[in-house]
């Protein structure tokens, strides 16, 4: 990698340079801490930081967490009201209509609500990454394409064009990565554009183009590392997106299945006991509402720091 | 006048994206007929079966039926509902007005409340006002339309008792769901406003209007926020798709009677000629408020037209 790769896309100034400059790994780990303390200087941040932290732990550790199966039905059991309303009883959070634990189904929710939300990140990321790189590159015919393409998956409410593929395809957790990744891509594909046609008449890509590098090298050696940053912004606010989107499929009926315990699904089955068991729908919506509001503190956060000119354009 | 007619050949581009989805959606799986059918197939004879693909035009080649499709809905045809035995088209038409209702309202709704509150945040930066409102909008951008609805029914509906918790009729019925359809809508504009007359806010023209004398109050209202409301036409354009998706979760809590719970039940019983008529319906409607737009913000900015 020259050093022309490494300009300054981030907006943070190199901490050393010349023929001085510390090793790569004493760079990475400055970089590292400067990050982490200027993340640590944000209460906003670090709160959601430990928010998502503890999501995460769930999401893993959710088979040694849970008090109980989350599937298991026990319909002697059902309806029973969480101990913050009665102080009796077994079930922290209590139990839904089937006699099913909410506090165990809302801590495998997370895994659900995570998997979905990053797995179908990378899926769209990684195509709109690659279609937008082309198309801003190469522009012409490929960006003409590309462009109508944008033009007609935005004419689709994108909840509405999951809904309807998924009415089709049936319920499941790999169909609804699938559907998601791949109805998700064109915010990416755009953004990506954008800034490739900024920069691909930039000195240090001409230069390169001077020096007789092939195509692709221009494009993932030269051009890539310079827009990054963008891309791990929208990232992040995507996984929120997702998040919702799989709660809101689910609770159309359309997402996870049934019996997978999902945040969405609880929802779902909670507003038929609304006037009666208020528990099995308060419980799953501050989980959802949390989660997605400290993705989406992190993410404004992450962009600041990143490059506080994307706040124009995200 | 060359940038109106590239306009509308995206939009026919469009149009067409869409009738390609549309039509494209039953053969996702492969079969139209295993879809149709479902687990009924399963009750049936090969021949059964093969009389229905038939009778239904599946065993034609694709190009052709979606020559058939296509020549059928310019003339509102979508077949009929298998569940309500009456034109899919009638279906979704009957249902749109009350999701045009909803939307409009929701609409003036997050305008009437994120332009005020975003000049007022800007006005005052980083003061508790800003705070307040910027924190408003964080939840607002967060919180599912879902939970929201959810939460509004057991305040307003379970608790309180003073708003119907679903149906329609009458006015106190459309405000749970206009708030939780404008709530998103709210949260955006705001921050968009909000960001928009900061950075307007700077600028040499304002500078030079303050420098003149011209009172604070005329400056924000007359200068700042007139430029301000442009990029928020852009976003408007962007908020009718929102609205008109998110029908489809605000009406199926709500029980409004609209086309997105129509398409929600129609999935529900695999009717999809409905599904079609119903998003066909719904996109071209976006896709016709968004042309009506770009062509608006055109006029309003000719530096679009030059640009393109």
């Amino acid at each position: 990698m020259t050093s022309l790769d490494q300009s300054p896309e981030n907006g943070v100034a190199p901490t050393s340079e010349g023929p001085a400059a510390p090793p790569q790994q004493v760079v990475e780990h400055s970089k590292k801490s400067q990050l982490l303390s200027r993340l640590f200087r944000s209460k906003a941040a670090t709160i959601s930081l430990i928010i998502l932290l503890l999501v995460l732990v769930a999401a893993v550790a959710a088979p040694w967490l849970a008090p109980n199966d989350p599937s298991a039905i026990k319909l002697i059991q059902r309806l029973k009201p969480p101990l913050y309303v009665n102080g009796a009883g077994t079930h922290w959070l209590g139990t839904d209509s089937l006699g099913r634990d909410v506090l165990s189904r809302i801590i495998y929710g997370a895994r659900v609500s995570l998997t979905v939300g990053v797995s179908a990140v990378a899926i769209s990321g990684t195509i709109g990454l690659l279609v937008g790189l082309l198309s801003g590159y190469f522009g012409g015919l490929v960006d003409d394409v590309f462009m109508r393409i944008c033009d007609i998956q935005l004419s689709f409410p994108t909840i509405m064009l999951a809904l309807t593929i998924m009415a089709v395809l049936g319920s499941g957790l790999d169909k609804l990565i699938l559907v998601l990744g791949l109805t998700g891509w064109v915010q990416y594909g755009r953004i990506v554009r954008s800034q490739v046609i900024s920069i691909k008449n930039d000195e240090f890509v001409l230069a390169a183009r001077a020096t007789g590098e092939r195509q692709w090298q221009m494009l993932f050696q030269q051009i890539l590392p310079n827009i990054w940053s963008p891309v791990i912004v929208i990232g992040s606010f995507t996984i929120a997106t997702n998040i919702v989107a799989e709660a809101s499929l689910s609770f159309l009926g359309v997402g996870v299945p049934p019996n997978v315990p999902s945040w969405g699904t609880m929802l779902a089955d909670g507003r038929q006991y609304i006037g009666v068991a208020d528990w099995l729908t308060i419980p799953a919506g501050i989980a959802i509402s949390l989660t997605v509001l400290a993705i989406n503190i992190l993410g404004d956060w992450l962009r600041d720091y990143l490059d506080p000119r994307l706040k124009n354009i995200l | 006048m060359r940038f109106i007619i590239r306009r509308l050949l995206q939009s026919l581009i469009v149009v067409f994206g869409v009738s390609i989805i549309a039509f494209g959606m039953l053969f996702m799986t492969g079969d139209p007929t295993e879809i149709l059918l479902g687990n009924g197939a399963d009750h049936m004879t090969v021949a059964q079966i093969q009389d229905f693909r038939v009778k239904m035009g599946f065993d034609r080649p694709w190009y052709v039926q979606y020559a058939s499709f296509v020549g059928k809905a310019v003339q509102g045809d979508f077949g009929y509902s298998f569940v309500r035995h009456e034109p899919a088209y009638e279906v979704i038409m009957d249902k749109m007005p009350a999701t045009i209702q909803l939307a409009s309202v929701a609409f003036v709704l997050s305008l009437l409340v994120s332009i005020p509150l975003g000049v007022l945040s800007a006005m005052r930066p980083h003061k508790p006002i800003d705070r307040i409102a910027t924190v408003l909008a964080l939840i607002g951008q967060s919180i599912p339309s879902f939970w929201l609805g959810i939460l509004l029914i057991l305040l307003f509906g379970v608790q309180l008792k003073w708003l119907p918790i679903s149906g329609s009729g009458s006015w106190q019925h459309i405000i749970m769901p206009a708030i939780t359809l404008a709530a998103f809508p709210i949260a955006r504009n705001m921050r968009l406003t909000r960001s928009s007359m900061l950075d307007f806010m700077q600028r040499d023209f304002v500078r030079t209007a303050r420098a003149k004398g011209i009172s604070e109050t005329r400056v924000v209202y007359a200068h700042v926020l007139r430029n301000s409301l442009l990029p928020l036409v852009t976003s408007i354009g962007l908020e009718a798709g929102f609205l008109l998706g998110g029908s489809v979760i605000t009406e199926t809590i709500f029980g409004w009677p609209g086309v997105g719970r129509e398409i929600v039940s129609a999935i529900g019983s695999k009717d999809f000629n409905v599904v079609q008529a119903g998003v066909i319906m719904l996109a071209l409607i976006f896709a016709g408020v968004n042309l009506i737009i770009d062509l608006a913000y055109s006029w309003i900015d000719p530096r679009i037209r030059y640009d393109t």
